[in-house]
């Protein structure tokens, strides 16, 4: 399978996208669920490279916020009282993804500073150490579930298509029923009538199952096509003749024809994938509170006071927009490798 | 003939098999809509027992279900639990405001999409197509949502159109001062729908366009000195017609379906909020009601473009069907 | 088990039907074999012959299993195929193999030469990688394909090459009967007399037996023992080549004609 180099730096830009967002403990500086009651939608940080007097100072600063005492979350900075950033500081301890307990964070401030690169939201949480968790909640939903539908598509379509008859005939009519439902509906439908307050984790494995479930229709039909074609492959049908089972076929033979559509639908799935918890969590379908998500932290904006004053806010569904054009420029680089491999 | 009745029983096999699905999917969750009732210490046991059985919650799956199937047929699709009145009039109320959105939307975006999407094909690789090729490519990556919050932001910021509402409050009863209020309201959601829906479009006619117009017969007619136009329109778009008239019925089959978002960040009363809301509610026969509404629609849809195609391509009528 | 007897493979009242279309359409059928019966002497090789549509190739897939036939038993040694039950089948059918025509596409783009030779042993479980290997690179030099090719992928050989690749895998089985349906088609004429030359070879000292399908008389007069004539799905011709003269493969021969004016008759009266 030939991937061009376009397409292999669109990956590693992706790839580098999900490993911050994956060692989110060790980027982000502050903990989800710290609430800072005193400073409550506080702008995005600045950062500042000279000091009072005006000369360049060796490390960027970063200078105490107070509160204005007439306005609310209206704030100005404290000039006379900076601190440096510091790097590989120690700070809160955190669970590298569960395994590896450790408290190196990337970079910190000393108290009463703050260093909050993307602002705060109502109840005074970092945004950007909720975006970077929050991250890990969409981007991996939107993974793992497209992994859970290729390979559901994968077996159902192999086996209609090796089988045929009443199995092949039961699992297209199962399909074309899944594809014709509405499917944000059914996704919503589905969704809801789980329990609605989860634990974190339950909560992240639920939201897969249901929309990993919801699109396995169309990968399958396509994995058929494939399998219906390669099954016919006189070095298949000379495999028979030795005496292969159904399963040395399917490994050896047919199911390396279907990698390349595997690969193509993948890169196509994952961004629809992570739109679809995104709309979940909006809709308020997803892990609840206090668990960050990109989608959750965007329904704030639903209170209009919130959509017009702080734009920071935004941030979460603005970073949407390079990521899918990511995958979508991948997407299209690697369709046209396969029509110039198969020309 | 044949053809049209195999489609039907077809249709028929699709609308059973969604509404088992979500009957079944409504069964399985735990709780039902009185459970909100039960934690209140002040109604008795009684009552909701009382209450469970007025709604016949105490039959078993299989009676609901067919009791839901024969009355639905005869156009009674129960009564809404949340509403204290029958579904089907609730529904259609709110189906009516959603096809007015979302028809307005498709009219638009194929008035849009046809042109752009055959002139792209025709000016394929130069600079107009290169443009549109970037316009397209830049919504498709802009997900509905984030388009939604933006001219939420852009109307409240300038207040060139309604933030949100199918009505002002302060409306006059006159009837064109009326259908002027909606129409104002109608511009925001309907140009997030519109945007949204473009890309996808267009790519398509775009892909259809440049297929028919590599067809042996067009470069013929090229050779004869046949104006581009005339080609475009004339010979071109016929021989596209096959891919086209699926997506329209793609279009047309997500009538219902497609705005769901856009209704709920806008405010806009049609269905998406009410099952959205009747969902939370564990509101069993209103959630039933609109999924089979939103599938009647997507079935209709796909059995119009079958014998659309069918008429349109004669090859189907003795090709095998996938 | 039963008496060695003269036939090694026999066909009897084989009969096959296709139809095409859906319910709603108006069906096609088409009787691809119509009671076709022959038999396979031991050590012999039985030709085939026909235009293309004749039944050949549907023959060819009936006798070795991958098609299943509408009526009508297949003999192995004499016994009837249908009657094992289902593992004895299975090891019974390794026995005969099949060469197919479109060599490229029988072997798997994928794999390496030696991959594609060891394959049947592997399927079966023959002893460990290196002695699976060793005797594919024992067929691959009997075949006449050099060892030190044994890593290249089936695009890097020529078209006869390909066919003795074929002809390796198959024989690693060691079965008694090869069905070789066309391979002969596209290749140089050169070429085909050595394929056919390895053929007779490899008759002799693996004692194999053949049925070889093919269009192209004058090869099959050159090489085959007997001449079956198909047409339409039904056997119309059958004659030894053993009785003739030595030149006989000379195209303007007395008995070329004769045999050119039987497969006339065939196609036109009958």
């Amino acid at each position: 399978m030939k991937i061009s180099i376009q397409a292999r730096m669109l990956g590693v830009m992706l790839l580098g996208l999900h490993l911050i967002v994956f060692f989110a403990g060790f980027f982000a500086p502050y903990e989800t669920s710290l609430q800072n009651r005193d400073l409550p939608f506080a702008p995005p940080a600045h950062i500042h490279f000279l000091d009072i007097q005006g000369k360049i100072h060796p490390r960027p600063l970063v200078c105490v916020l107070v509160e204005r005492s007439d306005a609310f979350a209206e704030y100005f900075e404290d000039r006379g009282h900076c601190f440096p950033v510091r790097f590989l500081v120690r700070g809160a301890p955190y669970k590298l993804f569960g395994l590896m307990r450790s408290n190196v964070h990337l970079f910190g401030v000393d108290a009463p500073a703050t260093i909050f690169l993307m602002g705060t939201d109502a109840y005074g949480r970092d945004v950007f150490s909720r975006f970077l968790y929050g991250g890990q909640i969409s981007l991996f939903a939107g993974l793992i579930a497209t992994v859970l539908t290729l390979v559901l598509g994968a077996l159902l379509g192999t086996l209609a298509g090796y089988y045929g008859g009443w199995l092949d005939a039961g699992i297209m009519r199962g399909a074309e029923l899944f594809l014709a439902l509405p499917w944000l509906y059914f996704l919503i439908a589905v969704r809801a009538f789980l329990p609605l307050s989860l634990s974190p984790k339950d909560a992240f494995v639920m939201l897969i199952a249901v929309i990993g479930f919801v699109g396995w229709a169309r990968p399958a039909r396509l994995i058929r096509a494939v399998v219906l074609s390669s099954r016919e492959h006189h070095y298949v049908l000379a495999a028979r003749l030795f005496g292969a089972s159904d399963m040395y076929l399917m490994r050896r033979h047919i199911l390396p024809d279907t990698y390349s559509i595997l690969l193509t639908q993948a890169v196509l799935l994952i961004p629809q994938y992570v739109l679809a918890e995104v709309t979940l969590s909006f809709l308020g379908l997803g892990a609840g509170e206090p668990t960050p998500s990109w989608g959750s932290m965007l329904s704030t904006l639903q209170q209009y006071s919130v959509l017009v004053s702080y734009w920071w806010m935004l941030i979460p569904g603005l970073v949407l927009v390079p990521v899918f054009f990511g995958y979508v420029l991948l997407a299209s680089e690697l369709q046209s490798g396969r029509k110039t491999a198969a020309s | 003939m044949r053809f049209l009745v195999h489609r039907l029983l077809h249709s028929i096999f699709l609308l059973v098999g969604i509404s088992l699905l979500s009957f079944a999917f409504l069964e399985l969750a735990p709780g039902n809509f009185f459970d909100e009732m039960r934690l209140n210490p002040q109604i008795s046991h009684d009552t909701l027992v009382h209450l469970e059985k007025q709604y016949g919650l105490d039959h078993s799956f299989a009676e609901r279900y067919l009791a839901w199937v024969r009355s639905a047929v005869k156009g009674d699709w129960g009564v809404s639990f949340a509403y204290g009145s029958p579904v089907a009039p609730l529904i259609w109320t709110r189906a009516r405001n959603t096809l007015l959105l979302t028809g307005l939307a498709m009219l638009l975006s194929w008035m849009i999409a046809l042109p752009v999407g055959l002139l792209g094909a025709a000016e394929r690789g130069r600079w107009l197509d290169n443009f549109f090729s970037l316009g397209t490519s830049l919504l498709l990556v802009t997900p509905d949502l984030l388009l939604a919050l933006g001219l939420l932001w852009l109307a409240l910021r300038t207040h060139w159109f309604p933030a949100g509402g199918m009505q002002s409050l302060s409306s006059s009863s006159a009837h064109a001062d009326k259908l002027k209020d909606v129409a104002f309201h109608l511009m925001a959601p309907v140009a997030i729908l519109v945007l949204g829906g473009l890309p996808v479009l267009v790519r398509h006619i775009r892909a259809a366009a440049i297929d028919a117009l590599q067809q042996p017969c067009i470069r013929a007619a090229r050779s004869h000195g046949i104006s581009r136009v005339r080609i475009l329109f004339r010979h071109g778009l016929p021989l596209a017609a096959a891919p086209l008239v699926s997506l329209f019925g793609f279009s047309l089959a997500s009538l219902l379906s497609a705005s769901l978002l856009v209704e709920v960040v806008m405010s806009w009363p049609g269905l998406g909020p009410l099952l959205l809301e009747a969902i939370l509610a564990r509101d069993v026969y209103l959630v039933i009601g609109a999924v089979m509404l939103a599938a009647l629609f997507l079935a209709g849809g796909m059995l119009i473009t079958d014998c659309l195609l069918f008429a349109a391509d004669p090859r189907i009528r003795t090709e095998k069907l996938a | 088990m039963p008496s060695p007897g003269e036939f090694v493979l026999e066909a009897r009242g084989l009969s096959k039907t296709f139809t095409s279309g859906r319910w709603w359409q108006k069906q096609f059928r088409h009787r691809a074999l119509d009671h076709v019966s022959l038999s396979l002497e031991r050590g012999k090789m039985l030709a085939v012959i026909g235009e293309s549509g004749s039944g050949k190739t549907t023959l060819a897939m009936c006798l070795v299993g991958l098609e299943r036939p509408d009526a009508g038993e297949v003999l192995l040694d004499g016994l009837s195929i249908a009657s094992l039950d289902r593992r004895s089948r299975v090891s019974l059918r390794k026995e005969m193999q099949l060469i197919f025509q479109d060599s490229s596409a029988a072997l798997n783009p994928r794999l390496s030469a030696i991959e594609i030779v060891e394959e049947p042993l592997l399927i079966g479980g023959y002893g460990i990688r290196k002695e699976r290997r060793e005797l594919a690179m024992a067929m691959m030099e009997r075949v006449g394909v050099s060892p030190q090719w044994a890593q290249r992928r089936p695009h890097d050989f020529s078209g006869g090459q390909r066919q003795r690749l074929a002809i390796a895998r198959a024989l690693t089985l060691r079965p008694k009967v090869l069905i070789l349906d066309e391979i002969f088609v596209g290749l140089d004429l050169s070429i085909q007399g050595q394929i056919a030359n390895l053929l007779l070879d490899l008759q002799s000292s693996h004692g194999l037996s053949y049925i070889c399908i093919s269009h192209d008389i004058a090869l099959a007069t050159q090489i085959a023992d007997r001449i079956v004539v198909m047409d339409k799905g039904r056997i119309v011709e059958q004659m030894t080549t053993s009785t003739l003269p030595p030149d006989a493969a000379v195209s303007n021969s007395e008995w070329n004609s004769e045999l050119r004016q039987s497969a006339k008759k065939a196609y036109v009266g009958a």
